[in-house]
Formats: C-alpha cells, sequence, structure tokens
C-alpha cells in the first residue's frame, strides 16, 4: 500500500473537524487505493491532492469554525479589550511604569543616534570601505609618534610606483584666510589646500564650477556658506577676491568654483580650498626651506600633507601597506640613519579616523571609541534599569489582579491564554511608551543637539539598521519583561486566590530582590562613574599649568603684513602703547600660545646618536615672555636686552633637558644644539608647563629672542578680570592706528584653554545627565518592590508591635533588605566601575587616583535616597494600628 | 416548511443515502451520483452536503466497527436517514407529485 503525499494528510489531520477526521480522512484514502489500481501514481496523487483541498471551500468541516473552538478565536479581541482595560484602570501604576519606560527608551535613543552619529563619520564616501589615510608614524629615541599628515610625495609616489593605489589626494591645513571684496571682508578659520582628486575621492559635490585636473594656482573655491556671504545673489564664477593672511601672503585670486558645506560627520573641515600648487609656489618663492635646498629635495622631508588613497577592490591592504614602506624607506634611508629616525606609513581605513585617538595634527577633534562604548554601557544599563522596573512594578500589583486570574482561570482560561493576556499587555505597555518616548523627545532634540552636538532626527529615520535594532529590542525587552508578571499571575492556583490565601505569598520576592540588584548595581555603577568623570575634570581644570593663563588677552598680529616695510617698528610702538592702557600690566609678543597646538617642531642634529632625532617644539619670544605667563627660571638666564639680538641662543625647558639626557639643568647651560642645520647654544633652562591641556604630556619646547617682533600674537596681562571688556575696545582703537588695513582679532587665553576640555565637559554633561534618569528610574523600581514587602509583611508588623516591638527596631527590620540588597550590589560594582573607569582614565596623562571613595559614597547615597523614598510606606506599615490588620480573617 | 426546504443536490444525496441503505458512507454517496447519475461531484461536496442535512436532523451518522487496510485503518462514518428525514422526503415527493399531476389532471396535454 502506497502513502499518499504527507503534506495533504497532514493538513487534514492538522484542520479537519476532529468529529469528522476519520470518515473523511478513510474515504480519501480508499478512493486514493481505488485510484491507484487503475491510474498512474501521479495521476492518483494529484486526485488525493485537489480532493483534499476541496475541503478548503467548506469551513463547516474545518476546526477553526467548530462552534467550540470560537472562543479562541475571539479572545485576541478580547485579549487587547483586557489589555487596554487593566492599563486604564490602574492609571497611577500604569503610569508610573510607563514613566519608567518613557524615560529609559528616551535616554537610550538619544545614546544609540549618539553612538551611531560618532560611528558614521566618513561613512558617506563612494567606496568608503576602499578609502584610507597614509598615517605617518616617526619612531625616534624618545619613542614612537603617530602624525596624520605625511610626506608632499606621498601622494605622486604611491600612485605611481603602486599598482594597487587607485587613486590619491593630499590637503594641507593653513591658517585663517581674510578675504576681501571690494569694501566687505570676511574671516574664514578653515582654510586648506588640496589636490585636484580631492573632490573626487570625497562625496563633497560642487554647487557651481569644477576642479580641472591642473588648476590654476590663483583659483579659490569656497563653501557654499562662504559664498553666500559674499555672494548673496549667487554670481559668484569668476569674482576676483583678495586674499590675506594665508602663510603670510597677499593675492588676488579667482572663484573657480563653490562646493556644498561639508557635512558634520566628516572629519574634514573646509570652507575656503586653495589648489595644492598655489602652495608650492608660494613655498618655493618665500624659501620655506632656506636657500640651499631644491623642492625635490624637501618632497620626502615635508611632513605636512593629509594624504588619502583609494585602493583597488581586490587589493589586499596589508600587501599595500607593505609596499608604501618600502617606498618610504627606499626615498628616505639615508636621511633617517642620519636623524635617527624611521618613518612607516600606517593605512588607516577613512572611516575609523574619526574615533582613533592618540593621532597628532588631526584635522578635527577625534571622539575615543572606549567612551562611544562606554555610552553604549550606559545606554544597556538604563534599559535594563527601565525593564527590570516595569517587572518590579507589575509584580508588585500582581496581588490585586490575582482575583481577575482566578475569575479567569473558573470560566476556563488556560494558562496559556493567561500567558498571552499579560504578554499582551507588556508589549502594549512597550509601544506605547517608545511612541511616546519618540514624541517627547522631539522637542528636547535641539537641546540635546546642543549639548551633545548631534544632529538628531535628521538622520535618524535613514537609519533602516537603527530602526531595526531599536524594534528588535523593544520586543524583545517586552517579552522578557512580560514573561516574569506573565508567569506568575498564570500560575495563581484558582482556589488559592479566590479563598483569599494568596496575599501572604512570598512568591517570587527572591527573583525580585535579585533584579533590584541589578538595579543597584547599575546606579551604582553609572554614580561612580559620574564621580570619577567629575573629579578628573576638576582636577584638570584646577591643576598647576606650571603657566599664568588667568586674565591674558592675546591680539592676533596681522600676519600678512610680515614682511612689510617698518613692521617691527610699527608693533615696537605698537606694544608700548598697548602696554599704557589703564589696566594693562604686562605686553609680550611670541609665537606660542597657551591652549593653541605648535605645529612647529624641529628633530634635532647631532654627531651624538643620544641627542639626534628628538622631536622639539620651537617658538620665538621677545624678553617679556616668561615674565607675562610666570614660566619659572631653572638654570642660566633669561633673554635680556644687554646682550642684544642673541642670534643663536636658545632657551629650552626642562623636559627638553631630560628627552636630551642631560643630568641637571645646569648641565645643559653651554652645550650645544642644531636645528636644520643651524646651531644653538642653550643660555638658559625654563621650568615645564602644560602648553595644551594636562591631558596631554608634558612636551619639550625651545625659545629663540624674536627681535623683529613677528611672533603672531600679541599677549595682554590685566590686573583684574573686570577690566576685561573695558580694556577690549581701547586695545582695538590702539591697533587700528596702526594697523588701519587690519581686522583686530582678541580671545581670552583662559577661553582656549578649556577649548581643549570641550569633548570631557561635553563627556560630563552627557554622564550626569544619563546616570541621573537611570538613579530616577531605580528608585521607582525600589518604591514598588518596597510597597510589595511591605504589604506581604504588614501582619508580621502588627505581631511585632502586640509584642511590644518598638518603632526604630521595627524600621529597621524592614529597611535591613535594601541594605542587604544594596551591599551585595556594592560587592559586584566595585570590580566592573575600577574596570571601566580605570579604561577611561587611561586617556589622561594627568589622572586622579581611584579612592574607595569612589564606591562607597555612592553605596551610601543610593541607600539613604532608597530609606527616604521608602520612608512613607515605611512608616505607615510601622503606624498602622495592630487591631485593624490582624482582626481579619483567612 | 421553509426549514424543511431541500436544495436539489441536498434532496439527491438523501436519495441516495436511502438507496444505499447501510452502505450510505461518504465515497460510496460519491460514487453512486457519479456512476448511476453520470453527475461527477467532488468528495469535499458530498462531506459538506452531508454536514448540512445533519444539521438539520434529516440523517444520523455514525462509525461502522470495521477498519480496512484501504482505509488505513479508519473507520467509515455511515450515514443513515432519520424519521424526519423520511417525513422530509415524502413532502417534497407529495409536493412534485402534486405539482405533476397538476400538469396533466387539468387536461391540458402538451402533446396535443
Amino acid at each position: 500500500m502506497r502513502k499518499p503525499p504527507s503534506l495533504i494528510s497532514w493538513l487534514l489531520r492538522r484542520f479537519l473537524h476532529p468529529d469528522l477526521l476519520n470518515g473523511i480522512y478513510g474515504d480519501l484514502l480508499e478512493e486514493y487505493n481505488s485510484n491507484l489500481s487503475n491510474q498512474a501514481v501521479w495521476k492518483a496523487n494529484f486526485n488525493f491532492l485537489r480532493s483534499g483541498l476541496g475541503f478548503i471551500r467548506f469551513p463547516t468541516l474545518l476546526q477553526v469554525s467548530n462552534p467550540k473552538n470560537h472562543k479562541t478565536m475571539n479572545l485576541w479581541n478580547n485579549y487587547l479589550k483586557f489589555s487596554i482595560r487593566s492599563i486604564s484602570r490602574n492609571k497611577v501604576n500604569t503610569a508610573v511604569s510607563i514613566a519608567g519606560l518613557v524615560v529609559s527608551f528616551m535616554a537610550s535613543i538619544a545614546i544609540l543616534q549618539y553612538v551611531q552619529f560618532e560611528k558614521s563619520y566618513d561613512d558617506f564616501h563612494s567606496a568608503s570601505d576602499r578609502l584610507f589615510r597614509a598615517t605617518n608614524s616617526m619612531t625616534t629615541s624618545s619613542g614612537t609618534t603617530l602624525n596624520a599628515a605625511t610626506f608632499y610625495a606621498a601622494k605622486e609616489d604611491l600612485v605611481n610606483e603602486i599598482p594597487e593605489v587607485v587613486s590619491t589626494a593630499q590637503v594641507f591645513v593653513s591658517n585663517s584666510a581674510l578675504l576681501k571684496k571690494d569694501e566687505q571682508s570676511i574671516l574664514e578659520e578653515n582654510v586648506l589646500f588640496v589636490t585636484p582628486e580631492f573632490f573626487e575621492l570625497f562625496n563633497f559635490p560642487m554647487v557651481g564650477g569644477t576642479m580641472d585636473s591642473s588648476p590654476n594656482p590663483n583659483s579659490i573655491y569656497l563653501s557654499r556658506k562662504a559664498s553666500e556671504k559674499l555672494f548673496p545673489a549667487g554670481d559668484y564664477l569668476n569674482k576676483t577676491l583678495e586674499v590675506s593672511g594665508v602663510l603670510g601672503q597677499i593675492w588676488t585670486a579667482t572663484i573657480s568654483g563653490v562646493f556644498d558645506d561639508l557635512p558634520v560627520n566628516t572629519h574634514i573641515n573646509a570652507d575656503v580650498i586653495f589648489p595644492v600648487n598655489k602652495l608650492i609656489n608660494i613655498a618655493t618663492e618665500a624659501q620655506f626651506f632656506g636657500p640651499n635646498l631644491p623642492f625635490e629635495q624637501v618632497r620626502w622631508r615635508w611632513l605636512s600633507f593629509h594624504t588619502y588613497l583609494r585602493i583597488d577592490d581586490e587589493a589586499d591592504y596589508a600587501q599595500v601597506e607593505l609596499k608604501a614602506n618600502q617606498l618610504v624607506d627606499q626615498y628616505r634611508s639615508e636621511l633617517d640613519t642620519r636623524l635617527n629616525q624611521n618613518h612607516d606609513v600606517i593605512l588607516q581605513p577613512l572611516t575609523t579616523i574619526h574615533t582613533t585617538a592618540g593621532i597628532e595634527t588631526e584635522l578635527s577633534p577625534v571622539n575615543n571609541l572606549s567612551i562611544i562604548n562606554l555610552f553604549m554601557v550606559v545606554a544597556i544599563c538604563i534599559l535594563v534599569i527601565g525593564w527590570i522596573n516595569y517587572i518590579n512594578l507589575n509584580t508588585a500589583k500582581s496581588v490585586s489582579r490575582a482575583k481577575e486570574v482566578g475569575i479567569r482561570k473558573v470560566l476556563g482560561s488556560g494558562t496559556l491564554q493567561l500567558k498571552v493576556q499579560f504578554q499582551l499587555e507588556a508589549l502594549f505597555t512597550n509601544v506605547i511608551s517608545l511612541i511616546l518616548a519618540f514624541a517627547l523627545l522631539w522637542p528636547i532634540s535641539s537641546f540635546l543637539e546642543d549639548i551633545s552636538g548631534v544632529e538628531f532626527f535628521s538622520s535618524f529615520f535613514e537609519n533602516s539598521r537603527l530602526i531595526l535594532i531599536l524594534i528588535g529590542s523593544v520586543l524583545l525587552g517586552s517579552f522578557l519583561s512580560g514573561l516574569y508578571p506573565s508567569q506568575v499571575l498564570s500560575n495563581y492556583k484558582s482556589i488559592d486566590v479566590l479563598k483569599g490565601r494568596l496575599k501572604n505569598s512570598s512568591k517570587g520576592v527572591s527573583l525580585r530582590r535579585m533584579l533590584v540588584g541589578v538595579q543597584f548595581v547599575f546606579t551604582l555603577f553609572l554614580m561612580s562613574g559620574l564621580m570619577v568623570v567629575h573629579n578628573q575634570m576638576s582636577y584638570m581644570v584646577g591643576h598647576d599649568l606650571g603657566i599664568d593663563i588667568s586674565k591674558t588677552i592675546v591680539i592676533e598680529t596681522p600676519a600678512s603684513l610680515f614682511n612689510t616695510e617698518g613692521f617691527t617698528g610699527k608693533m615696537t610702538s605698537l606694544k608700548n602703547e598697548l602696554g599704557q592702557l589703564a589696566g594693562v600690566t604686562d605686553v609680550s609678543i611670541g609665537s606660542l600660545m597657551p591652549g593653541l597646538v605648535n605645529n612647529w617642531r624641529n628633530s634635532t642634529e647631532d654627531t651624538d646618536s643620544d641627542k639626534a632625532g628628538i622631536f622639539i617644539h620651537r617658538a620665538t619670544v621677545d624678553h617679556e615672555y616668561f615674565d607675562l605667563y610666570g614660566i619659572e627660571l631653572l638654570a642660566g638666564r633669561l633673554f635680556n636686552r644687554s646682550f642684544g639680538k642673541e642670534e643663536g641662543n636658545i632657551l629650552v625647558n626642562l623636559n627638553s633637558v631630560q628627552k636630551l639626557g642631560y643630568a641637571s639643568p645646569e648641565n645643559a647651560v653651554g652645550e650645544d644644539i642644531t636645528f636644520a642645520g643651524v646651531r644653538h647654544e642653550i643660555v638658559g633652562v625654563v621650568d615645564d608647563f602644560y602648553q595644551r591641556g594636562v591631558q596631554f604630556a608634558l612636551e619639550p619646547f625651545s625659545f629663540n629672542l624674536d627681535t623683529a617682533l613677528s611672533g603672531g600674537n600679541i599677549a595682554l596681562k590685566l590686573d583684574s578680570k573686570e577690566q576685561l571688556s573695558k580694556s577690549l575696545e581701547k586695545m582695538e582703537t590702539v591697533f587700528t592706528q596702526t594697523f588701519p588695513d587690519a581686522q583686530f582679532q582678541s580671545q581670552i587665553v583662559e577661553d582656549v584653554f578649556m577649548a581643549q576640555y570641550e569633548n570631557e565637559q561635553r563627556f560630563r554633561t552627557l554622564f550626569s545627565i544619563f546616570t541621573s534618569i537611570a538613579v530616577i528610574i531605580a528608585i521607582l523600581g525600589v518604591l514598588g518592590l518596597a510597597s510589595f514587602i511591605l504589604n506581604q509583611r504588614i501582619k508580621e508588623i502588627c505581631v511585632r508591635k502586640v509584642l511590644g516591638a518598638k518603632s526604630s527596631s521595627l524600621f529597621v527590620i524592614l529597611n535591613k533588605e535594601y541594605f542587604l540588597i544594596n551591599a551585595v550590589s556594592f560587592a559586584i560594582t566595585i570590580p566592573l566601575s575600577i574596570y571601566f573607569m580605570r579604561n577611561w582614565l587611561q586617556e589622561f596623562e594627568n589622572r586622579i587616583e581611584l579612592g574607595f571613595l569612589y564606591f562607597i559614597l555612592p553605596f551610601l547615597i543610593t541607600l539613604v535616597i532608597v530609606i527616604i523614598s521608602t520612608l512613607g510606606h515605611t512608616m505607615k506599615v510601622i503606624k498602622t494600628n495592630p487591631a485593624t490588620i490582624l482582626k481579619e480573617e483567612d | 416548511m421553509k426549514e424543511n426546504s431541500l436544495g436539489e443536490l441536498q434532496e439527491l444525496v438523501l436519495l441516495v443515502i436511502g438507496n444505499l441503505n447501510t452502505e450510505a458512507y461518504g465515497l460510496a454517496i460519491k460514487e453512486f451520483i457519479r456512476e448511476r447519475l453520470k453527475r461527477p461531484i467532488s468528495i469535499s461536496a458530498v462531506h459538506a452536503t452531508l454536514q448540512r442535512l445533519e444539521k438539520k436532523g434529516l440523517v444520523t451518522s455514525a462509525y461502522d466497527k470495521t477498519a480496512t487496510s484501504e482505509r488505513g485503518g479508519r473507520p467509515k462514518l455511515v450515514f443513515s436517514i432519520t424519521a424526519h428525514g423520511q417525513k422530509t422526503l415524502e413532502e417534497v415527493r407529495a409536493i412534485r407529485n402534486q405539482l405533476w399531476d397538476g400538469m396533466y389532471g387539468l387536461g391540458i396535454n402538451p402533446q396535443t
């Protein structure tokens, strides 16, 4: 006997009405078997299939429409109805649990969005996974430094000599540019020199005009924003502008194109772009590298070009990296041996630039991956706390719903149906909360954008992956958070419930204690994290810098006028006049400004290999510089007018002395130091100071006397902070009298310096907000647990009271529980916090020690908060008249 | 009268059950209709009709005790006409007869 197609058999067995199944299925089999005797097998099978499927037409024969099962189908409506009813009946309870969920959703959506944004940097270029930056790694006797920029020659030589490299582009960062059109002039900060491939390699579209493969050196390209300032009508093409300030030059440039403003999530900032061949022209004309060095020899020495390459789709990038390194060795081996250095090329994927810390001369501030990941951890903590909160509040009200469950069971509800009911309620609450979270995030998104620097909603809904993750986790979360309450509720015995025996059941309390414990762990973790972040910030802000930056204003000298006639004379008189202003105590001119990165560095040359190849920052200063900034002299002498021009004399700081390997500052005085073939004699040693934020290590500095007063920054020390705004106007008047054509620009040094901590400040703000949110939600959860436990123990308390317990001892008994949970959580949190916080602190050169206080204090704070917040409940229970409770009979 | 109204197929199936006597189960009814009345019909339609008839109380069904291998060991669901079914059939027949009588009884012969 053959077997008919099993699918049909299964379908029939599954869907036919059980009363009829045997008869009908038997008929079909009989027909099939008789067909087999006079038909081909396939035909019999086909007929069986046709007859079997024919039953679909008759719902009366099928199981689904059997009157007995009809109720199950209608139950779906019923579930929904009851979900809505139960949600709207317990208004306060629902409000609290929804509020907890909404807040935790909001916080985690915001964090998710922030993290997503930080990770989205430069992922919008076509084939962005094939784009790399040639990052330079330089190893000298003093260690290895990574530099975002590499050699000028890298662009041509890499693409010409490595077949896998499809295309290369270069970027050179300039200082700010003053653009003048007739009477109107604007100052633009983000000025780049780029090679023509820049606009091909990156997805930065042109709005008008193009950049040829060999652009006119005197062309200029503006961002849309910049062009609209000068040409609101949009008639910018082929108009001329006077450019001044860029590398101390003035020239007339023709606008050849306007590009769209660069997106926020790229590491490149540009408002004004010049072609690189203009830079080469300036460099050769102005003899940047001295009169004796032909440009050909500079190609593999000029280490200031951010070089990007696109490699072939099939190419292995490790292979390309290897070839690039061989190329560098080939061209630089002789020089490197002489300078005692070694240069390597690291191909850094473009998309990782924004999240990789520790590379110098980046085009924009980076955000460390470990910080981004820490935020992810915070988001997960908050989500879990929110869901635990939901579980707690729901099981807390389970007692009041127990009667409903009992009745339902008596009326024939199965356990499964009850579970579906409670799961559906959880899903319902979660979805409502999610919608509310979005609705509430909308109005506050601009505030969030301000503090996080992230555009919120513009990109959120375009990111389908993010939305999927969100929906997926909400579904999973609502399932998990509904799992436990539904389990507890559906398992109540209907007889117990209806007889009222349930009140004293302690079922599930231990699990809920555990959940609250998890909440405490997260809360303690976030709180001690907040304390560490906060203290580290105050520590950095209050740290002794070795340099006095208070009450100091810096005016920028007009760079475009450096090479003009009588510049030094004008500067001398300006310096004198500024010094005579009321409230000004000191004036000094120097190239080094606290808080701003100094790009002038030289490597030492020496026959003694110990003292060769050490990179030392260089700066020019006048006689008053060290006095004004309060930098102390350790040995030798400062520059002094009685020594005249002091050409060939140099001052170094303590760090340089240590790097050069001298035993003491005294030993260094009188020694030689050679930069770029020029010998200097060390005449004095000054103390170390933090030129940038204290998160960076101390660096070696050297100073030459600048008798031409072309240092670039005029620093003014005021006698009080209140003088600041008043003196500014007077300063501007004096300045414009001396330099009528120049733009007056001033900065408060302290502000510039504090901008170094911007990332950390932002981190602190975000961290505080999210931590407070987590704490609030966690406390809601504790309240839920408290009311539940107190209800269960009320009889015990009454008995104790009758037996003569004092209120104070009852208070202790009731709060012992939280203390224990908190203490256990405390023990779990310590290693967790130590691990994450140590990781975070690693970023900072000067950091606080992780003390016990950072863990014990959050513990005490949460304990106090918990006791205070449950105080109302506790007191109510303690004050209850035992008679009212004990007279009730079970 | 309305609740007793029979569809054409229902009447047919009812009559076939009567003809088949004790062997009136789904497949047999289907085969009978196919062979004797030259009318192809699907087994599902037969069963659906049988259900309707049973719901109206015109037939009853019961599983017999036979279990053959060609039916995969499943018993036959055998239908038999109830007294109410018998009465309904007779009523239908009486109405038909009346009508037929009427066609000739008044002396109107279509042939002449």
